[in-house]
């Protein structure tokens, strides 16, 4: 057992601070591919529904339809409130050693992680990234796919700038 | 000629147009479950919805294969030294991994790769189990060439690993006898050995069920005969604690007999087991994390069981058990000289933390809470009669408190300059310890509920496994995720 000392010099002073580091926000044209995505599958669903109910005629009889049919419709918009306030909440910055992602709403997260621990770094772009002009960085590191960190709705300038800056951090590594 | 090949494949490489072939007939392969819905039409004797059904699948699956094969693109960048990726359609990707990342590289053949004399090439980084990237099919003569640049690419980096040989000279380090294999067997993994026997009745059970033998009424009459007394149930607890501990012993005494490590310079070598000799090489620079773990009977008997993870180096060719080394039960000097062995510096002076007495207000909450619902529940609609219920909730919830009490008292983390050190656990109090430099990544979180106590949790990652602490001062927190931040960048030293 280690012994029981409250000595302070163990933790130094005088270190960068990540919460000087400056957060920057993600590209506000991410939110349209969000919203975008979100009314895409209310469509798909809905039609699911509509298309099961008509042939299986489940429900004919229930009397609360309209009830649920409410609380259905109305969800979606919620869904969309709740994503801005996601959306608000997601941050990055590039520091000179390591990516720090934070997002959440209900349950701040922040990730860091040093750019000698990254394995190796993808980018993603979607159909409608590729519209806006934006793309993701994701970054694997040998911790496991639970916390590598996946930054979307970045300018393609941008991501391309720091992938191919970080690429080169990593290959200068001993 | 090796300009050649490699001016070749520093341009973007399709793979073998017969490739297509091959990622069609693995969909198919992978979506086989699905084929058996077509079974549903045609007892329904619709044979034509199958036909048409499987056609249409057959067309989509032909299709994406063929998407998929043209999209995927990928070179050597000689100029960055990186692998390079290109894939998708509508999702386009760029993967690029640096030479030295790659860890591994596997020229496979599989049945149908043989029929197009094809080879598949698959390509591991260190830590993730999954295959990074995955070139379904490539000639006989890419696939060779690959292997020529594979190999040119890796001697770089290989040539400073292999510059140390080793040395035959072996050092006996210890061995574990077979009075300390009892003593672990009976003190160790009560829980866990519980559980397997609740599991093996419930299976048992179901085994009965389903050859249609009615064993309620046999077992209800059986209660009834014999009326629940103190000392009926004294017994039973009796034959299940025999059961627990003889089923310890032995399958201890089996998998560990002959435990004995072999020092061989930088390594340790280990060999144990009784039917079946099981051999673990252990190398500190690829340990991860650190257990030591003892209960009050272990402290008893002066001994601790420790557990070490390593990460893999060899890729998803070798099996997850065998980075993780356990020693059933060793001696406190022996476990000093096993910590001594993997990380040779000592822990040092630390810093001590407790987590905020919330944690324990929260899971003495979280496990009541469903007992007190139940016993509202029987307010109104009684199923259980008031004597038993009061007696049952009491006795669950001073057993509950006691156990969420003694984990939150246990609960500490230290802090040194090199180690995160956490001890937790209520009965099997485990001690783990994580070197600063080994850590992959840190993850801070702070539920909006614990905002104005200024409370945060905390994981730290590594290539073998991560440890989570919850329930922390945020501040400090903070501070702890700085100097970690600060140490593993500043550290030169590798973590594999």
């Amino acid at each position: 057992m280690p012994k029981k000392l409250t000595n302070n010099k163990i933790i130094i002073e005088n270190i960068p601070d990540f919460e000087d580091a400056k957060l920057v926000k993600i590209e506000k044209n991410y939110f349209k591919i969000i919203v975008s995505n979100i009314i895409i599958f209310f469509f798909l669903l809905s039609i699911l529904i509509l298309i099961s109910f008509t042939i299986f005629k489940q429900l004919e009889g229930f009397d609360h339809i309209w009830v649920v049919a409410f609380a259905y419709i109305l969800f979606w918009p919620l869904n969309i409130i709740y994503s801005w306030y996601g959306f608000n909440k997601r941050f990055y910055c590039f520091r000179d050693h390591d990516v720090i992602y934070k997002s959440g709403v209900l349950k701040e997260t922040l990730v860091l992680i040093p750019y000698n621990r990254i394995q190796h770094i993808a980018l993603h772009q979607g159909l409608f990234s590729r519209h806006f002009g934006l793309a993701s960085l994701q970054f694997y590191t040998a911790g496991g796919v639970t916390t590598d960190i996946s930054i979307h709705g970045l300018s393609v300038e941008t991501a391309m700038k720091y992938k191919e800056l970080i690429s080169k951090k990593i290959q200068q590594q001993p | 000629m090796n300009n050649i090949i490699f001016e070749k494949f520093s341009k973007l490489q399709r793979q073998s147009a017969v490739g297509s072939i091959i990622l069609f007939v693995e969909s198919i392969r992978k979506n086989s479950y699905n084929f058996l819905f077509l079974l549903y039409p045609i007892l329904k004797g619709n044979f034509e919805i199958s036909i048409l059904i499987l056609t249409a699948g057959l067309i989509i699956l032909a299709i994406s294969a063929y998407i998929k094969y043209y999209y995927f693109k990928y070179k050597f960048d000689f100029k960055k030294d990186e692998f390079v990726v290109k894939k998708g359609l509508l999702r386009k990707t760029k993967l690029s991994i640096p030479f030295e990342k790659i860890q591994q590289i596997n020229i496979n053949q599989k049945l149908i790769h043989k029929i197009f004399e094809l080879y598949e090439i698959q390509m591991d980084t260190a830590g993730t189990n999954s295959t990074e990237v995955d070139i379904k099919a490539v000639s006989k003569k890419n696939a060779d060439d690959f292997k020529l640049i594979a190999e040119e690419i890796k001697k770089s980096s290989l040539l400073i690993s292999q510059t140390k040989k080793r040395l035959v000279q072996e050092t006996k380090s210890f061995e574990i006898d077979l009075i300390t294999l009892v003593k672990t067997g009976l003190t160790t993994r009560y829980f866990e050995t519980l559980t397997l026997i609740g599991g093996f009745i419930f299976i048992a059970l179901q085994f009965l069920d389903d050859l249609k033998i009615d064993y309620t009424s046999g077992v209800t009459s059986w209660v009834k005969n014999k009326t629940f007394s103190f000392t009926m149930l004294i017994i039973l607890a009796a034959i299940t604690i025999i059961l627990v501990l003889s089923i310890n012993l032995v399958s201890t005494i089996v998998k560990y007999y002959k435990y004995k490590a072999i020092r061989r310079l930088k390594n340790l070598e280990i060999n144990f087991g009784l039917i079946h000799t099981k051999s673990v090489l252990l190398s500190p620079a690829k340990v991860q994390q650190f257990h030591v773990t003892q209960n009050w009977l272990q402290k008893l008997m002066k001994i601790v069981d420790v557990s070490i993870s390593q990460a893999s180096s060899d890729g998803i060719t070798m099996s997850k058990n065998r980075n993780k080394l356990h020693v059933p039960g060793c001696s406190y000097t022996q476990k000093e000289e096993l910590f001594d062995f993997v990380y040779e510096n000592l822990v040092g002076e630390t810093m001590s933390m407790r987590p905020n007495i919330r944690k324990f207000y929260i899971n003495l909450f979280l496990s009541v809470a469903p007992c007190l619902l139940i016993a509202i529940i029987n307010l109104e609609i009684p199923f259980i009669d008031y004597i038993n219920l009061s007696a049952i909730t009491g006795l669950f919830i001073t057993l509950s408190t006691l156990i969420c009490w003694r984990s939150f008292k246990n609960n500490q983390l230290f802090i040194s300059s090199d180690f995160i050190i956490l001890k937790s656990g209520f009965w099997d109090i485990k001690t783990r310890y994580i070197q600063c430099h080994k850590i992959q990544s840190i993850v801070l979180t702070q539920p909006v509920w614990y905002k104005n106590s200024n409370l945060g949790n905390m994981t730290v990652l590594t290539a073998g496994g991560k440890i989570r602490f919850q329930t922390f001062d945020f501040g400090k927190l903070k501070t702890i995720l700085n100097n970690i931040a600060y140490r593993v960048e500043i550290s030169k030293k590798k973590w594999m």
